[in-house]
């Protein structure tokens, strides 16, 4: 389990992590979302033991893991540019991280070559950027680790290496009891893999907790009336978002979604419907109440 | 994907300290095969002319040439294998995986910096090993101790220098900025050092540039080892003294320091500073500084080259703010720093301001600190460009006085002949182990008996005696001026007796006027030679003042017909030089 608590990280005026508190679970698939400079990349600099905090504290099994081999052995750090010994091959760094990492497993490489079909013998400054970040997750998955932290991990992969990425990811999750930690510009990306999902914004967290948790009260209703009522009439409900489009309203709502229906029912409406939302939705809709400037975070 | 139950016992220490050194395996072989080809490779190819120079003793030195050789490229290889080993401090994606291996900073930081040495040591012990299997062969290169303690006095200058440099990698934030500290910082701080012995000696009267020598070699690290690397000399001669000694001690306090104050700021180092020009600010502001005074005192010197003038200050105020804003440019790759350049610019010419001043007014009483006589454990005084050493340091005290209280003190700008114009040194070593020199430009004439005295004295005669070692010399010559020619002669060891002592009688009967340069008739030198265990030679050289009045040393050149022998043996083939 990963415990962030007041974590804070300073690049000399900039804050970049404002005195965070979460904590991740472990088996868990869990999402960074945040624009870019947000701090989401800090946070997995500071898990992995890359950085040092400034103030506050991370532990990884309750312990830190700067300075602590013992901890980082059981990570995987996946940084947003690839990299690689110079005129190295695949071969060669799968080398060295065996004689990093107690756990690196030749099987596991072996395996996930024939997944990402890489020549391992190539020089690795040859590849495209995709097939570099395929040779970094291969290394990254090949040493065993407790804790796979990724940061832009779809930046560069075709769509159906996606698809594959999050196959394994879960395959990970499922079999191994991994604890995979992503983070990501883009909440998309995120929407079909992650449990959990935690929006980064100028160093504080301004969202967090179980996607069907947040996504479960929000609900996006769509009633069509021959004559459009006031809208204190619906007052009764939660609205946190209103529009409308000639006899056409959308609404949405947060509550239970059938005391939400039947109250709509009693409105006579032509036609009405609950739709879900997206996670990008519930969360534009969220942000926005607290007053966040929604766009900038989820461009 | 299987399931992991048990880790494997690995050891990433070593296995990164293998790893770099299969990783730099390119490296080594090309350097063992360039240190193959200077030992043995030049030494055969150049093995008949190695022959006739040893034949003629003027190759005694191959041992030490090679040692100095080998010491200076190995240091050079050392800091840029730490260069190379390092370098994925200054990128923040490779910064990222190398520490994010499951080692500790400290871990990571020897296992780099140790294969980096394994790396040196194995085409710097190659040379030594082909140098003794060769020495095996021919005993006149020298013996297998002087060997080890060059390779000793080798391994230790490589070790300070490569443990000095990595303070210099750690705190860089770039392979750019660490160039232009490392290299340009160590290069500024011995032109630093050289700029205040300049300003001094135009500003502080009595100032002495032994002094910065000393400064240096307690300052500079690389400057301790250039001074270190002479040494070799005293190795080769057996003279391993008391400063060979401190050399090696000082050495190691220094190698512990380094590697200890390059742990700690490693251990305290933010990864995040990969990229930027320094990951901590003392290196800027400490490059900074430098560049601000080489800057202002080369501008100064450039437009006006009088320390002494109001213009050269100007210059040099204009010039150290200037260097230390482009600096400044260059190392926050734009102007956005130009506030804070202005500043260290500033700081810069103060300091230089500051050391003019402290000339000016006597360097906290500098000038006038003579030290007291129970004090004293040894004292020369530099006098008729002669060393004379004094037992009994009164007589040096008393001319050191003299020079301070009668005002005998030379001043720019003074009217007086040049001819009464001398420099005077004076050399103390003090009881508790420290030094302390003074030189003066003196006006002669303002402390005539004083000089005399020193000139007379039998602690001079006794230096002339000592530096001519005429006693089993193989050969003696004089070089004399007689009638406006120039004669070379070689001379018995009892010749050579004889002219010491009718040179001496001369000196006796001398009168004040011995003292203006004016009237120096001419130098007459002696010259000589002793064969030395090793097939190796001692040779002297040494001038003595010759004046027109001279009668006694004229007489002996008469008597002896020295004139004559002297054309004699030109004319003969064999004696001829």
């Amino acid at each position: 389990m990963i415990i962030a608590s007041a974590l804070t990280k300073k690049f000399d005026s900039k804050t970049a992590l404002n005195s965070i508190t979460l904590t991740i679970p472990d088996g868990c698939v869990y999402g960074l979302v945040g624009s870019n400079g947000s701090g989401k990349s800090t946070l997995l600099r500071l898990i992995s033991g890359v950085y040092m905090e400034d103030g506050g504290e991370i532990t990884v099994d309750g312990e830190r893991a700067f300075n602590n081999p013992q901890i980082k052995s059981k990570i995987a750090f996946l940084g947003d540019t690839p990299y690689f010994l110079p005129q190295s091959n695949l071969k060669e760094m799968a080398d060295l991280y065996n004689s990093m990492y107690p756990d690196f497993d030749y099987e596991i490489y072996n395996h996930l070559l024939t997944v990402f079909p890489l020549d391992p013998k190539a020089r690795l400054t040859t590849f495209s950027k995709g097939m570099q970040r395929q040779a970094a997750l291969i290394l990254a998955l090949s040493t065993n680790p407790k804790y796979l932290l990724m940061d832009e991990a779809f930046d560069g992969l075709d769509v159906v290496m996606r698809r594959v990425l999050a196959n394994i990811v879960m395959d990970g999750v499922e079999k191994r009891g991994m604890t995979v930690i992503i983070a990501s510009h883009n909440l998309r990306e995120l929407e079909n893999v992650c449990d959990n999902v935690c929006v980064i914004h100028n160093g504080d967290i301004i969202s967090n907790g179980g996607i069907e948790s947040l996504r479960g009260n929000i609900h996006k209703v769509q009633v069509a009336f021959s004559q459009v009522p006031e809208m204190s009439v619906f007052n009764s409900l939660y609205v946190m978002k209103a529009e409308r489009t000639g006899s056409l309203l959308s609404l949405v709502v947060k509550g239970n979604e059938d005391e939400i229906m039947q109250f709509i029912n009693t409105l006579n409406p032509l036609y009405a419907e609950c739709i879900e939302p997206t996670l990008e939705e519930v969360f534009v809709y969220e942000l926005e109440v607290v007053g966040y400037d929604v766009k900038n975070i989820l461009s | 994907m299987t399931l992991k139950t048990s880790s494997r016992k690995i050891n990433p220490f070593w296995n990164m300290i293998g790893f770099t050194l299969r990783k730099n395996l390119g490296i080594i072989v090309v350097l063992c095969i360039a240190s193959l080809l200077y030992y043995p490779g030049t030494f055969i190819v150049d093995y008949e002319n190695i022959l006739v120079s040893t034949e003629n003793n003027i190759n005694n030195y191959l041992l030490e040439n090679f040692a100095v050789t080998v010491t200076v490229f190995s240091t050079i290889i050392a800091v840029l294998f730490n260069m190379l080993n390092f370098s994925f401090l200054y990128k923040k994606s490779s910064s990222d995986v190398f520490h994010a291996f499951p080692l500790t900073r400290v871990e990571l930081l020897l296992s780099r910096l140790l294969s980096g040495l394994f790396a040196t040591l194995i085409p710097t012990l190659l040379c030594y090993t082909s140098f003794g299997i060769l020495m095996a062969f021919n005993s006149w290169m020298g013996n297998f101790a002087q060997l080890f303690y060059f390779l000793l006095h080798n391994l230790i200058i490589m070790l300070v220098c490569s443990s000095f440099s990595m303070i210099f990698v750690v705190s860089a934030g770039s392979m750019f900025d660490l160039g232009v500290s490392l290299i340009g910082g160590n290069l500024a701080l011995i032109a630093v050092g050289w700029i205040f012995e300049s300003i001094l000696q135009e500003t502080l009267v009595g100032f002495s540039g032994y002094h910065t020598s000393d400064i240096m070699y307690n300052l500079s690290p690389p400057y301790f080892c250039g001074v270190g690397l002479g040494l070799a000399n005293d190795i080769l001669e057996n003279k391993v003294n008391g400063q060979s000694i401190e050399f090696f001690i000082r050495s190691v306090v220094y190698i512990a320091a380094f590697t200890t104050a390059t742990l700690l700021l490693y251990n305290r180092r933010k990864a995040e500073k990969g990229g930027t020009a320094y990951a901590y600010k003392f290196m800027y502001l400490g490059c900074s500084l430098l560049a601000g005074i080489c800057g202002g005192f080369l501008l100064g010197m450039m437009f006006i080259g009088n320390i002494t003038s109001f213009g050269f200050w100007f210059f040099a105020i204009v010039g150290a703010l200037l260097t230390a804003v482009i600096y400044g440019t260059v190392t926050n790759r734009g102007f956005k720093g130009v506030g804070k350049s202005l500043i260290m610019g500033g700081i810069s010419a103060v300091v230089l301001i500051a050391v003019a001043v402290s000339g000016i007014t006597g360097g906290f009483g500098y000038t006038n600190r003579i030290p007291e006589k129970e004090k004293i454990k040894n004292v020369s005084v530099s006098v008729f460009d002669e060393n004379i050493p004094f037992d009994n340091p009164q007589q040096a005290l008393d001319l050191h006085q003299a020079i301070l209280e009668k005002n005998a003190i030379y001043q720019d700008g003074d009217v007086v002949s040049n001819g009464i114009i001398r420099s005077v040194n004076f050399y103390y070593e003090l009881e508790n182990g420290k030094t302390l020199s003074r030189h003066f430009r003196i006006d002669s004439t303002k402390i005539p008996d004083e000089l005399l005295s020193i000139y007379k004295s039998q602690e001079r005669l006794n230096m002339i005696k000592e530096h001519i070692k005429i006693v089993d010399a193989d050969r003696i010559t004089l070089f004399f001026k007689f009638n406006e020619e120039y004669y070379n002669v070689d001379i018995t060891e009892n010749e050579a007796d004889e002219f010491i002592k009718a040179y001496w009688s001369d000196v006796q009967n001398s009168n004040t006027s011995v003292l203006s340069i004016d009237k120096v008739y001419d130098y007459i030198e002696l010259n000589g030679e002793k064969r030395l265990d090793n097939n190796r030679r001692d040779y002297f050289n040494f001038s003595l003042e010759y004046r027109s009045n001279f009668k006694n040393t004229k007489q002996f050149i008469v008597e002896h017909d020295l004139v004559n022998r002297s054309v004699e043996q030109n004319n003969n083939p064999d004696t001829k030089y």
